[in-house]
């Protein structure tokens, strides 16, 4: 300690000039800080659910970090003036030079169906030209489950505009470029809110730097506090400018690194000003002591040879509790345990060192400053009272420990932790009640996405399940609005023929795609090669129990789903081959009618009502009703236009060949003879006319079908339900065989799944950097006090301080979440050093006195400045109250509130449970 | 499948692609002259095609063949179209009455014709990177495009070109026309001040007449690097076709000539 002494006064001017490079250095990267916290960033980039999640989100939606959403909310969307408000925004924002795609309602794929056919158009082509035209868009987009609650909300006030921008864009000039596009035109718009990646990002860095500047407003509250303790202005300075010092070189330090700055790290400045400024304090009081013996250079080495050590032993301690965080997967955590350890040595370099070679540069007058906690004030008189009962009242102060313990350990179990933004951020942070508007409006900001893997995701089976697991969903609380190329298969197939379902027909889904394939949104949907494609889901909160549920029924759900399957061409396999295959077809019929909702008491009857039915041939159906023969006309109609017949001569003649069952050749030669056609036109005609007929009949089949199923459950079928009854004109089956050409997986990711991860990683992340700390400490106690029982005791008022703060928690409804999980940890780092002190100062006092004399003195000397401490750093604590992230000013208030109760603990229990300790000073004695 | 009234005319556009230019020193007037000279005059025609989608890597991803029969009627042209390969897409058969008045398509899995409608200009030309705008695009019209010959080297003269409309995806389109055969050898289509495709011609064939015919043509996406190469295996001009050909019925016949 002589040579580092003789060391500092010898180079005091050269160290001040490196200190002072260092902190310029540190203060130029620490301005350049850039702040960002982003969830899917917590757990290690390698960890494989984090992996897969950006690789599907970067594949089927983009980087998310550059999507933003434009909510705009009218009395009415759908009234003329507003539709092409909302119309000129959208094709502004478009011609933007920063944006790089959008979607909203009007790009959307809109089928329109029509008699003779249907029209796939994006939306904004059918755009309405009077106010009616504007209701019937509406009441179409309502109705369509591709925009209904996706990109309008269903009260039709609300549409949404979603926007992919350029990489990089900063959040706060973003938000403003769209400020200034869309305000000007929203006209008389109710509301019009911005989220998205970016604009959080800006909003949370923007809350950051504010949470970082709060350390000004800690330094002066610690400032006032200890003024108000050691009434010496000069005194308390220096050991906050210390702080800060340390706190600009580890920003700085950050910036170097070229980390950003997390919602965490942004709370090391006002923590080192909290924690850090009792290291000065040491060596001033001390450097005070001394001055009035010693000459200002003397003092000086003497101050550094007396106080190195306790002041590295208080560091070390504060230093091992944030070290343990370094050992959490949690990647913020991990950060912050880094950043504040080194904070933390920093503060016990720079107190050594720059006050040491400060005060020898500039030696301070002689003062005569009681630096010092003796004094008769009113806390003095307290502890005094304190010492004098405290071994009398023993049984009632253990008792009132074991009630406040108990009553931690009722509340404390009650802590869960919760990594939702909302947790993190606060009910009333502006993202939160941001997201609230869209989860009221669109049901939610998140996304669970189940990604469907198979050699071919377009494949008839892999789309019918992809829906029965969207239909499942529906009724999953937690979940709604599920969407994907299913719904799109299903729409395009209902225009085309009146269908609500995936037809079993490879082919037909073939034909579907190259009709619709080229849709940008669509295409946006699935993989190369046809691969994988998603199913998004929305989740109304980004992590709750409910979620949790939803996402374990979802996983059954699938698991339950056979992954390998054959496809069974039923048309080339004679009657009775086919007929085997009926059971399976009737049993996902029973089964898609189930995850429906349809409650089906005896699924083994309706499968065989199921069964029979479909063996029935199709010339069963056949009718001479009305509607059977306009039907046929009806699926004709394009070529009867095309050959200029007119249908109404068309029907008798149909109706004969129906009603008398006449053949093909009969057929043909009554329409020769009515229509004067030639051969080949009669021919081609009848086989337009024969082709429709089957459709017809088929129709009827199904209709028979789904009455037959009505029937039997006692229940009405809904309309898009009832067409599952279409199954039974499936021409491929699709069987579960261990050998089958179809095989398909699904996994489950998205934010919600992260979020559970990194919940679970939060609590092993808890025991694992707490049990660290617990040992790290107790080793360093058995080690200084030189005896394993002592370090024992000594651990005991910190174990329970951490017992009491968890039930703190579960009193006040606080989660565990990434920065309270912290909390523990560095409170035994930072809340020991009270128990080091008093211990320390108590054996220094058996050498002298009794047990009950030592403890007296040491209870109004050292408790005394153990109290006024405590109290500064909560005070400094609590100033992050003011941080508009609430987990920022929960981890402010839980630190300084554990400090607090540290301190009880260590006064009141620490003497009681050093009474049984054998000392060897004592025994000197 | 998007805004089919243009998908008849396919090759034609791709004619007008290679044509189309507006005219310098030898004025822009009369280099559009040349090409429209240089262009194959015909009022029917058959082509059989492929269109190849590369992936950005220079994986080929699709190959898709078919078969063309186009009538020009006025300004208008009928034609009909049959996709040949790949299998998911054989038989798909499009009819396109009179520029889009009337479109009509067969998909042999659904048994029936339906009549269609056709959607935005921007969307992709049955995913390929060319959309049914880049196909329409005819810089020759000058009540619709101004042209500027902003530099001529010894190969080619070179056009910058502005559409008129105000609703068009590009601010600006440069055309690299051929000195010698006044066909664009290269077109560039700007959007937002950025290059958005490259179109090249790799490979012309020139009859005897001068007449220009484009035999390859690849379309590149700046952006991402897609491309779409169309080459033409056999054309053939002023072919005869019944009277009826163009009609709904011929939509399913499984042999079209």
């Amino acid at each position: 300690m002589r040579k580092l002494a003789e060391f500092i006064t010898k180079y005091a001017w050269p160290i001040l000039i490196v200190l002072l490079i260092i902190t310029v250095y540190a203060g130029v990267n620490a301005r350049n800080l850039s702040v960002n916290d982003d969830i899917t960033q917590y757990i290690s980039q390698d960890d494989p659910e984090i992996k897969f999640y950006t690789e599907v989100s970067e594949k089927f939606s983009g980087p998310q970090e550059n999507m933003s959403m434009i909510a705009i909310e009218y009395d009415d969307l759908f009234t003329l003036d507003h539709l092409k408000r909302f119309k000129t925004i959208v094709d502004k924002l478009e011609d933007a030079p920063f944006v790089v795609s959008l979607n909203s309602f009007l790009n959307m794929p809109k089928i329109v169906s029509t008699d003779e056919g249907m029209e796939v158009k994006d939306t904004v082509e059918v755009f309405p030209k009077t106010e009616e035209e504007a209701k019937e868009l509406k009441k179409s987009l309502l109705a369509d489950s591709m925009i209904n609650g996706k990109f309008i909300s269903p009260d039709g006030k609300v549409g949404l505009i979603m926007v992919e921008t350029k990489e990089g864009m900063d959040g706060t000039k973003l938000k403003k470029a769209f400020k200034d596009i869309v305000e000007p035109l929203k006209g008389d718009a109710v509301k019009v809110v911005y989220f998205g990646m970016p604009l959080i990002s800006a909003e949370i860095a923007e809350s950051s730097t504010d949470t970082m500047r709060l350390s000004f407003i800690s330094a002066l509250v610690i400032l006032l506090v200890l003024y108000f303790c050691f009434r010496s202005l000069r005194g308390v300075f220096l050991p906050i400018l210390v702080a800060f010092l340390a706190s600009i070189w580890v920003m700085g330090f950050v910036g170097a690194t070229g980390k950003s700055v997390t919602m965490m790290i942004s709370t090391i400045p006002v923590l080192m000003i909290s924690l850090a400024t009792a290291y000065g304090i040491h060596f001033l009081s001390r450097y005070y002591e001394e001055r009035h013996n010693l000459g200002p250079i003397d003092a000086v080495k003497m101050t550094i040879e007396d106080t190195f050590v306790p002041i590295f032993m208080s560091a070390l301690t504060t230093m091992a509790g944030f070290a343990s965080l370094m050992t959490a997967a949690i990647r913020p955590m991990t950060e912050f345990g880094i950043f504040s350890t080194l904070g933390v040595f920093f503060a016990f370099v720079l107190a050594t060192f720059f006050l040491g070679s400060l005060y020898r540069v500039f030696p301070p007058k002689k003062v005569h400053e009681k630096f010092s906690y003796e004094s008769n004030d009113i806390i003095t008189r307290l502890l005094r009272m304190l010492s004098n009962s405290i071994l009398n009242k023993k049984g009632l102060i253990v008792v009132f420990f074991i009630v406040m313990i108990g009553l931690s350990i009722f509340y404390g179990i009650k802590v869960r932790p919760e990594s939702s933004i909302e947790s993190r951020l606060g009910k009333n942070n502006q993202i939160v009640k941001t997201m609230d508007y869209f989860k009221d409006k669109f049901g939610g900001v998140d996304f669970l996405y189940v990604y469907v893997k198979s050699e071919n995701v377009k494949n008839p089976y892999v789309l019918r399940k992809i829906e029965d697991i969207e239909k499942y969903s529906e009724h999953l609380p937690a979940l709604r609005e599920p969407s994907s190329i299913a719904d799109f298969v299903i729409q395009l197939n209902d225009a085309m023929e009146n269908k609500r379902i995936i037809p079993a027909d490879p082919s037909k889904i073939d034909n579907l795609w190259f009709f619709a394939g080229s849709n940008k949104y669509i295409t946006s949907m699935i993989g190369d090669k046809d691969e994988d494609t998603i199913a998004q889901i929305r989740t109304r909160e980004m992590t709750s129990n409910a979620l949790t549920e939803a996402i374990d029924k979802l996983n059954k759900f699938i698991a339950k789903i056979p992954k390998k399957v054959k496809a069974v061409d039923l048309p080339s396999l004679d009657e009775n081959e086919r007929k085997k295959y009926y059971p399976y077809i009737a049993d996902e019929i029973i089964d898609a009618l189930s995850v429906r909702g349809v409650k089906i008491k005896d699924k083994d009857g309706l499968k065989k009502e199921l069964v029979s039915l479909m063996a029935k041939p199709l010339s069963g159906f056949k009718n001479t009703q009305d509607s059977f023969i306009d039907k046929i006309i009806a699926y004709s109609s394009l070529e009867l236009e095309d050959m200029g017949i007119d249908k109404k001569e068309l029907k008798p003649i149909l109706i004969q060949y129906i009603k008398d069952n006449k053949t093909e050749d009969e057929l043909l030669k009554m329409l020769v003879n009515k229509f004067e056609l030639s051969d080949d036109d009669a021919d081609y005609l009848v086989g337009v006319l024969t082709d429709s007929e089957e459709m017809a009949l088929e129709r009827e089949k199904v209709k028979a079908a789904k009455t037959m199923t009505e029937k039997y459950i006692g229940q009405k079928l809904e309309d898009d339900i009832g067409d599952i009854l279409w199954y039974v004109m499936d021409n491929v089956a699709y069987v579960p065989d261990l050998n089958g050409n179809i095989t398909l997986s699904f996994k489950l990711t998205g934010i919600p799944v992260i979020t559970n991860r990194i919940n679970d990683s939060l609590l092993r992340s808890q025991i694992k950097s707490m049990g660290i700390a617990f040992v790290a400490v107790f080793l360093m106690l058995s080690f200084q006090f030189g005896s394993l029982f002592i370090g024992i005791l000594t651990i005991i008022p910190i174990l329970l301080t951490i017992v009491t703060s968890f039930g703190l928690m579960g009193l006040l409804h606080i989660d565990l979440n990434i920065s309270t999980i912290m909390v523990a940890s560095i409170a035994i780092g930072a809340g020991i050093d009270y128990t080091i002190h008093y211990v320390t100062r108590y054996k220094n006092e058996l050498q002298r006195r009794s047990k009950i004399d030592a403890l007296k003195i040491t209870m109004t000397g050292t408790g005394r400045a153990i109290v006024f401490n405590s109290i500064s750093v909560a005070a400094g604590l609590y100033v992050l109250s003011f941080s508009t992230i609430r987990m920022m000013a929960v981890f402010g208030e839980l630190i300084g509130s554990v400090m607090l109760i540290s301190v009880v603990y260590t006064l009141l229990l620490l003497p009681i449970l050093l009474n049984y300790a054998n000392f060897k000073e004592e025994v000197k004695r | 499948m998007k805004n089919l009234r243009n998908l008849g005319i396919l090759v034609v556009m791709l004619i007008v692609v290679v044509f189309s230019g507006l005219a310098y020193a030898i004025t822009a007037d009369e280099i559009i002259d040349k090409m429209n000279q240089a262009a194959p005059d015909f009022t029917t025609q058959k082509a059989i095609s492929k269109m190849i989608l590369i992936d950005k890597d220079g994986k080929v991803e699709e190959e898709r063949s078919m078969l063309m029969f186009s009538k020009k009627e006025g300004d208008e042209t009928t034609s009909l179209m049959r996709f040949l390969s790949p299998k998911s897409v054989k038989g798909v058969t499009l009819l396109n009455i009179k520029g889009g008045e009337k479109i009509y398509l067969y998909m042999p899995a659904y048994r029936k014709p339906r009549r269609i409608a056709g959607s935005s200009k921007s969307e992709s030309f049955m995913g390929s990177d060319l959309s049914y705008e880049d196909l329409s695009m005819d810089y020759k019209d000058k009540k619709k495009y101004e042209s500027k010959l902003v530099k001529e080297t010894d190969t080619e003269y070179i056009l910058e070109v502005h559409s008129l409309d105000k609703d068009t995806s590009y601010d600006k389109i440069m055309l690299f026309v051929d000195k010698t055969h006044f066909y664009a050898k290269k077109v560039e289509l700007y959007k937002k001040g950025e290059l958005s495709k490259i179109i090249q011609m790799l490979n012309v064939k020139i009859d005897d007449n001068g007449k220009v015919t484009p035999m390859e043509i690849v379309v590149e996406d700046a952006k991402t690097g897609h491309k779409t190469k169309m080459v033409m295996e056999s054309i053939e001009y002023n072919i005869k076709l019944p009277s009826n050909f163009f009609s709904i019925r011929t939509l399913k016949k499984p042999k079209l000539q």
